[in-house]
């Protein structure tokens, strides 16, 4: 009823505002690799056993996969993103509540996020400080990141990476340790649980999504899809480094009782001026989570503004607010852990299934579109 | 000929008068300053008025370039006879009162004939000030040693001598309501990026304040955010750094009776950069360039890091270090973060009171404080003797940043830094690490990021900012500030590698 | 910007209010060393030892014994908590000490608790003791010259990084327990003259201690299973073969063996599985190693002889890998970790490595090349 009054699914986006597809490498790799990775391993290594690294690189070429649906939905039209492609295709009030869908996906992976990384504080670090308290102290930052706008989310995003970066080098001694043994025999998982394996890699692949938000601020648009196919790959990279070390220097039975097999694995790391590396990588890790969130905050006040047109900095402290209530209140092991593991099954279909679901849509409808635009010209 | 004196309100049509007239309203307008000095002296028909502020001007030059000339002739003056023989160039006609008197309070001498249609000043200003002196602020081992003055001519000279070129513009701009001074923006015409300059041109010429006591306080009238705790332009009172700017396409800013040189635009990186990097070799100076960025992170990490492992971390000191670290501890009645307060606090307090007495006393202030107050601290209980190493290699970190102003920065964040690590440990001292660099990112000098080269990211910068490269390799200026033209200088040196011994 | 004021105000208060609880160092007794026994009158009591840095300006010494007893490694903590003025902290446990009582019962139970515990490092060494841990712990503590605390830790350590030990760090140990196919070693200390030293390795099957090795009979299990960068080994060769080259004028001792010495010994070895139904081994073991100690003069210019004592050598390494082997295997436990072998072949669970290791064969094929004989000829 709405096809009347068109919905302009373009957005206008001032020059200033507009950033390099160089830097989308490293937001699509910052994003993926969030809290996730810390504990996917394991996750990976249940299903799929020895062959675990197998589903990682079958997961890491469907994500590829995915970026390239996403990238042609994308350069269906002009300048817009998935909150302008859903209302052009389903029409205004349906592209809207599932923008909305969007919206709630990404709080709660915020919250998620935000709850996995004061657990593993609490855990390494700080048995018995206040989650609130932590809590606050993130989303504080939060609040200040995201009132720069996209170019600080940006800058963060940028300099953390590098910032995190170094961790790598330590992984040199657990490396030295590994087992090779632990790989034989090969190829024992079937094909099902494969593919399992895969799919339980796809929390850690979770902020793929932020492709169909940011691509109208890209500046050179000809270099993102490049941008975007590197950064996925260098995510499937470090997954399945951390994933071979983890196979290699666990046992089976010792790699399923941890919960952040990535952590532990820092755990053998020692110096003479250091006397534990782990505290060090719980700390460190904060630079690998905040851009992660700062992202997620980003698109939800974005998404805000766009669909019900909410000043974006009163929607950033509502969302701080809520989120902080949120982290806050969930405490219990078991709970957090089922939580997560159910915002990663939101995850998979949100991110991973719906792209290509809209896929023939999108074809079919902007076909048709260009057509009698051509015609028109 | 004589016009009605009640004309003489309005400046137009002030001129021409008679010499009493002229006097008394001079006198009037000067409030019968004891300074002010009328000479009338006859010469052949013609009856003129000399006059003058005494402190202000060269008696010497008044002599021999005025009166002298002024009073050896037999004949009659007029004004135009005035300007053609006075062996001084600088004449200006003047009909207006409040000209004449803004030209007398900057040194210039009046020379009036009764009844011409105006009077004519000659600028002969002396002005009191020191010789151009060494730095001590921003002292270097290599290189010019000299430094800017408060004179406004001195330093303009030093940096035209330095930079003599028609290229470089060097713009007057006015600034202050009820004391005037004046504010010279200079950059090279063909380098300097034209946003800049009128962002630059802009912001001094929109500054409405009664009077501005020195650049430092300028700077922070114009510069981005006021809130940060960071300084946004480079204020130097060396003129080689202040020139090594402008040929790179910085703009900069003199202002009168200012000791100090803004430059802008600049990033975090430039206020540890020091022209004697320059004047090393490529490599030494990289190593001192990179030592600098060390020192950064020393002093602003260093005695949080040391509160948070003592106070929560215990597992991340060293077996060996920890039965040291604890026994020092151990006669310690504090906890380590009031512990560390109060060191870094006897730091600063040495520091100030070093800078405030004269150099003589403050050395030894420093000595006394150093050693004597450290080792009683130390024998009371007060602190443990480690951090007493600490807090000294931090202090001593802070003091290696060749701007004095971010060296007050680093050692003001170290506070807040301590606080954090005392009440969450390293998590606390790591959101106060990202906390800084999500400000930093949002900060910006000029409208240009503050952390340029490093975000936006441009890796042709990472030269001559991180580290020096050799200069056959680096040819080329900052890209981050867009400059109009690039190259330095035209790689010339041939790449081709020569086999051995050929 | 006064909201940003707000907003730090509180933030300052929240911090003041929920700071994590500190405790610095020193209030904190720094346990370094554990020793663990069963409490001889209630078998379900764990009598723990701690050995701990305290510190006080006046003490002497920075160290601390104290012991308790308590159904769990955990509540013994506690107890232990109430005979000291220092609150006891495992971060930088060093050594964990297994008396008999309880070796010989198993450990896992303690370990899994140990490596649940994120403080605790996993670079700690474990060792078995061949009279009660306490015993030993109140010995060292009466006794050591140096500093007690890192006494025991420094007498493992030195030696491991001289590879005259196997590293048995709590992650050694668990790695080789979850693992199928292979079990773990320990040093086994006991005191002489009333100071500890290693005299023995206590050999364990999953996680009970059911014999006992020499420590020289310890090199063989790295040389089969690891690699030596720097070994040393003492072999007696029995003199006859040799008495062609040697010099009898220089030495006229009547001994029946000759004794050498073989420093700086470089290995690499190589285990396949020949067959699976006989579950028959071949193991290739190649040794470049210095000579450094003769008991005879020997004319060693020609390289004949220099053969024969390589052959020599060779044949009685062997002949002590045999011996060793039919000690496992008697004993059925596999420390060199032949099951791992097989069972990247064919997977198999650890009951039936159990069944299979004592029928298994080892063929060993092992080369000694000597490099140099000291610096004169």
């Amino acid at each position: 009823m709405n096809r009347g009054i068109s919905v302009n699914p373009n957005v206008v986006v001032k020059p200033n505002l507009r950033i390099k597809a160089f830097y989308l490498f490293f937001i699509i790799t910052s994003l993926q690799t969030g809290s996730g990775i810390m504990g996917v391993p394991r996750y990976i290594f249940m299903e799929a056993k020895q062959d675990a690294w197998i589903s990682v690189l079958i997961a890491g070429g469907l994500i590829h996969l995915v970026v390239a649906v996403m990238l042609v939905i994308l350069n269906k039209y002009e300048n817009a993103d998935i909150l302008g492609i859903q209302m052009d295709i389903f029409g205004k009030w349906i592209g809207k509540l599932l923008g909305t869908g969007y919206i709630i996906y990404f709080f709660f992976v915020l919250v998620s996020v935000l709850v996995d990384y004061i657990q593993v504080i609490q855990i390494f670090v700080f048995p018995r400080v206040s989650p609130w308290l932590l809590s606050l102290m993130l989303i504080l930052l939060i609040i200040y990141a995201v009132s720069g706008g996209l170019r600080v989310a940006v800058g963060v995003t940028f300099l953390f990476f590098f910032f995190s970066l170094w961790l790598l080098i330590f992984l040199y001694k657990p490396i030295s340790l590994m087992d090779f043994e632990h790989f034989q025999p090969v190829l024992q998982a079937s094909p099902a649980e494969l593919l399992r394996g895969a799919r339980k890699t796809v929390y850690s692949y979770i902020g793929l999504e932020i492709l169909f938000f940011i691509y109208p601020f890209i500046d050179n648009k000809r270099k993102a899809k490049q941008s975007a196919h590197l950064g996925v790959l260098l995510t499937t990279f470090l997954i399945l480094l951390v994933t071979v070390i983890c196979i290699g220097y666990f046992s089976g039975r010792e790699l399923v009782e941890q919960i952040w097999p990535v952590l532990v694995l820092f755990k053998i790391v020692e110096y003479a001026i250091i006397g534990r590396f782990d505290v060090l990588v719980v700390t460190e890790w904060m630079m690998v989570i905040l851009p992660n969130i700062i992202f997620l905050t980003w698109m939800i006040t974005y998404s805000m503004k766009r669909l019900y047109k909410v000043p974006q900095r009163k929607a950033l402290y509502a969302v701080g607010a809520t989120a902080f209530v949120g982290a806050g209140l969930v405490k219990n092991e078991v709970v957090i852990l089922n939580y997560i593991d159910r915002v990663a099954t939101a995850g998979f279909w949100i991110a991973f299934v719906y792209p290509m679901l809209l896929f023939p849509i999108v074809l079919i409808k902007r076909r048709k579109y260009t057509k009698q635009k051509d015609g028109k010209d | 000929m004589k016009r009605s004196k009640e004309r003489k309100s309005k400046a137009k049509e002030m001129f021409p008068l008679s010499i009493a007239d002229l006097k008394k309203q001079l006198s009037d307008a000067m409030h019968d300053n004891p300074d002010f000095q009328l000479q009338e002296f006859q010469v052949g028909a013609s009856k003129i008025l000399v006059f003058y502020i005494t402190v202000m001007i060269n008696k010497n030059q008044l002599n021999s370039s005025i009166l002298s000339p002024l009073l050896s002739k037999k004949n009659d003056w007029t004004l135009a006879e005035i300007r053609n023989k006075l062996p001084l160039g600088n004449a200006a006609l003047q009909t207006d009162l409040k000209a004449i008197m803004d030209d007398l309070i900057s040194g210039a001498v009046g020379i009036y004939v009764e009844n011409e249609e105006g009077l004519l000043t000659y600028l002969i200003p002396q002005q009191e000030h020191r010789k151009v002196q060494k730095s001590d602020k921003e002292s270097t081992v290599l290189g010019p040693q000299d430094a800017f003055t408060e004179s406004l001519d001195t330093n303009l000279n030093q940096v035209r001598w330095r930079l003599n070129s028609n290229d470089l513009v060097s713009e007057k701009i006015i600034v202050g309501e009820r004391v005037k001074t004046e504010i010279r923006l200079m950059y090279l015409k063909s380098l300097a990026n034209e946003t800049d300059v009128q962002t630059m041109r802009q912001r001094l010429q929109n500054l409405v304040m009664d009077e501005i006591e020195d650049a430092t306080p300028l700077t922070y009238f114009i510069e981005d955010s006021s809130m940060s705790i960071f300084p946004q332009f480079y204020q130097t009172e060396l003129p080689s750094r202040f020139t090594y700017s402008i040929t790179k396409g910085k703009v900069g800013v003199l202002v009168d009776k200012s000791p100090t040189g803004i430059i802008a635009p600049t990033t975090l990186f430039s206020f540890f950069e020091s022209t004697e990097d320059v004047f090393m070799r490529w490599n030494v100076g990289s190593f001192i360039r990179i030592l600098r960025f060390v020192a950064l992170i020393i002093s602003a990490l260093l005695t949080p890091a040391y509160v948070a492992a003592v106070t929560f971390h215990y597992e991340i000191i060293p077996t060996p270090l920890l039965t040291s670290l604890g026994s020092s501890r151990a006669a310690v009645p504090f906890p380590p973060v009031i512990e560390a307060m109060f060191l870094e606090l006897l730091i600063e307090l040495l520091r100030e009171a070093g800078a405030r007495l004269p150099t003589k006393v403050g050395q030894t202030i420093g000595i006394v404080g150093g050693i004597v107050i450290g080792q009683a601290a130390v024998a009371a209980g007060l602190t443990s003797n480690i951090l007493i190493i600490v807090v000294a290699i931090s202090a001593l970190a802070s003091f290696t940043a060749p701007s004095y102003l971010i060296g007050s920065t680093i050692r003001v964040i170290r506070f807040p830094m301590i606080l954090l690590s005392g009440f969450l440990g390293l998590i606390g001292v790591m959101a106060g690490i990202c906390f800084l660099v999500i400000h930093l990112l949002k900060v910006t000098s000029l409208g240009r990021p503050y952390l340029l080269p490093a975000y936006p990211f441009n890796y042709k910068d990472f030269d001559n900012t991180f580290y020096r490269l050799p200069n056959f390799i680096s040819n080329l200026r900052s890209v981050s500030f867009r400059p109009k033209d690039m190259i330095r200088y035209k790689q010339k040196r041939t790449k081709k590698m020569k086999d051995i011994d050929e | 910007m006064p909201k940003l004021h707000y907003a730090s105000l509180c933030f300052i208060f929240i911090l003041l209010a929920g700071c994590a609880p500190a405790y610095p160092i020193e209030k904190l007794g720094v346990i370094n060393t554990i020793g663990v026994d069963i409490n001889q009158e209630n078998e379900e009591m764990l009598d723990s030892t701690y050995v701990f840095f305290q510190f006080d300006p006046n003490a002497n010494s920075p160290n601390e014994l104290v012991s308790s007893t308590a159904k769990t490694i955990k509540g013994a903590r506690e107890r232990a908590n109430l005979k000291s003025n220092f609150r006891l902290v495992p971060g930088k446990l060093r050594v964990q000490l297994f008396g008999p009582s309880i070796a010989e019962q198993g450990i896992f139970s303690i370990l899994d608790t140990l490596s649940r515990d994120a403080k605790i490092t996993d670079t700690m060494y474990l060792a078995a003791a061949d009279s009660s841990a306490g015993d030993i712990l109140s010995q060292v503590f009466q006794n050591s010259t140096t500093n007690v605390g890192t006494h025991l830790y420094q007498l493992i350590d030195t030696n491991v990084e001289q590879e005259i030990l196997i590293r048995t760090t709590l992650r050694d140990f668990m790695h080789k327990y979850f693992d199928v196919g292979s079990d773990p070693v320990l040093p086994l200390l006991s005191v002489k003259d009333q100071m500890p030293s290693i005299t023995k390795m206590a050999l364990f099957q999953d996680d009970r201690q059911v014999g006992e090795i020499s420590t020289e009979e310890g090199f063989f299990i790295k040389l089969l299973s690891g690699k030596y960068q720097t070994g040393r080994i003492e072999v007696d060769l029995p003199i006859e073969k040799f008495e062609s080259v040697r010099e009898t004028e220089t030495d006229n001792r009547k001994e029946e063996s000759l004794f050498l010495a073989l420093s700086e010994l470089r290995s690499r070895n190589k285990i396949k599985l020949v067959s699976k139904e006989e579950v028959k081994f071949k193991s290739e073991v190649k040794i470049e190693a210095r000579l450094v100690e003769l008991s005879e003069q020997l004319t060693l210019d020609d390289e004949k002889t220099l053969h024969k004592l390589e052959d020599e050598i060779a044949k009685n390494l062997k002949q002590q890998i045999n011996n060793l082997m039919a000690k496992f295997k008697e004993l059925n436990v596999d420390p060199i970790g032949f099951g791992e072998i097989y069972n990247t072949k064919h997977p198999i669970t650890k009951k039936e490595w159990r069944a299979k290791f004592p029928e298994m064969k080892l063929d060993i094929d092992l080369k000694v090349k000597i490099l140099r004989h000291g610096i004169i000829e």
